[in-house]
């Protein structure tokens, strides 16, 4: 595993996501604040700044008010799949990047760069743009789960579904796949990290249920891709 | 601190190793407007308009509460005027919208608050517009949220803030107003 100043990546992914690196770090040099106008712009884009703590938790709980708990979870994934979606179509155009892996790439940076969570990939981890895409990784200091045990709570089952949607909703949009991301270990409920599994649609749950059977007997970096396909 | 002094992106802490960024000690996350537009474009497809209202505002109210607190106990503001007027300098200074306020008269002997002024360049009703058209009426729910839930924690009294016109009915103008829930 290879640190970089925003992410985390194996040694094989270096270059793409230092270029990634390299390529956000221009992109937030450029923030505008118009305070005069209450607007902040980064390359002609307005941006504005919300509370982690808001979105972690009085966003959970005005939904869980209004929703219920059952639909709060879907909801809560949804949007940040559209969010991480929605963010990932203006960067991808803004840059004109054709490469899907390079498309990727700038996901977890700008997650970072953007405050929502730094991410730190697994060596299992094959971003490819097939059904075979396996991406695991963790988020340190997941803001979901930050607040949540903030709060004094503590979970009986993962909670960082803005997080998972985030990243499956940047990754899909990356690959043209249907990517979806699922959290299998979570801090909230007192493990040590909070880790997820994303994949091809049609192969989430099977893959996942792989990934929690094989923490049983191994370490998270020494489970492999072909131990998952 | 006077309200004059303040700049926001000196209190801010960058820390992309940590995929964190820090307004004081409060962890703060950046999206674009569009993407907020899309999260109340979902709520409206979800629960219908009454409900994101109710959402919104409510969500905003939460906001402004925290950001009451978090300048009150670490900006230390010099006068109860500048506490209150900070309130409307980091909503602009986050990128929400320019807030100006034009009457504040409030006397907490007496427990009088009043307090009006515009909204310029609503996020809110720049996104609403931008996916439902003119609406029949104001749409700046979470800025009234917002400004409601910091205004009451500021007072310790239970204020409502509203909206009188607003660029999302058509009006030329947002204009705010916040005094005693009646």
């Amino acid at each position: 595993m290879t640190n970089l100043k925003a992410v985390g990546v194996p040694p094989d992914l270096v270059p793409v996501f230092q270029a990634a690196e390299e390529r956000i770090k221009g992109f937030f040099d450029t923030v505008k604040p118009l305070t005069e106008h209450g607007r902040i712009e980064i390359g002609g884009t307005r941006f504005m700044w919300a509370q982690a703590r808001g979105m972690a938790l009085a966003f959970r709980d005005t939904i869980a008010e209004i929703y219920g708990e059952k639909g709060t979870e879907q909801i809560l994934y949804k949007f940040g799949h559209s969010l991480g979606a929605q963010e990932a179509r203006a960067f991808i155009e803004r840059f004109n990047l054709k490469d899907p892996v390079e498309k990727l790439a700038a996901g977890p940076v700008y997650f970072a760069y953007t405050g929502w969570a730094f991410v730190e990939f697994l060596p299992s981890s094959r971003p490819a743009p097939n059904e075979d895409c396996i991406l695991t990784y963790n988020h340190p200091g997941s803001f979901e789960a930050e607040f949540f045990l903030m709060d004094k709570k503590k979970a009986d089952h993962p909670i960082c579904f803005i997080n998972a949607g985030y990243s499956s909703g940047w990754s899909a949009e990356s690959f043209g796949l249907p990517l979806e991301s699922r959290e299998v270990t979570c801090q909230a409920r007192g493990d040590e990290h909070c880790t997820f599994v994303m994949t091809h649609r049609t192969k989430i749950l099977d893959r996942v249920e792989k990934f929690r059977e094989l923490l049983k007997t191994k370490k998270r970096a020494e489970i492999t891709t072909e131990d998952l396909l | 601190m006077k309200v004059g002094e303040f700049k926001f992106d000196e209190h801010l802490a960058f820390k992309p190793e940590q995929g964190r960024i820090l307004f004081k000690d409060q962890r703060m996350v950046m999206m674009s407007a569009d993407s907020f537009g899309d999260l109340l474009k979902e709520i409206v497809d979800i629960g219908g308009v009454n409900m994101a209202r109710v959402f919104m505002r409510r969500f905003g109210q939460t906001a402004g509460k925290n950001d009451a607190r978090t300048i009150k106990n670490t900006l230390s503001p010099d006068t109860d005027i500048d506490w209150l007027a900070l309130g409307p300098a980091i909503h602009s200074w986050e990128g929400i919208v320019r807030a100006v306020p034009e009457v504040i008269d409030i006397d907490r002997a007496s427990g009088k608050f009043y307090m009006k002024g515009t909204w310029e360049d609503s996020f809110f009703a720049e996104q609403y517009l931008k996916h439902y058209g003119k609406s029949k009426d104001p749409v700046c729910w979470l800025l009234t949220g917002y400004a409601t839930g910091y205004t009451s924690e500021f007072f310790g009294k239970k204020l409502l803030a509203t909206e009188p016109t607003c660029k999302g009915k058509g009006d030329d103008m947002c204009r705010f107003e916040i005094k005693s829930e009646e």
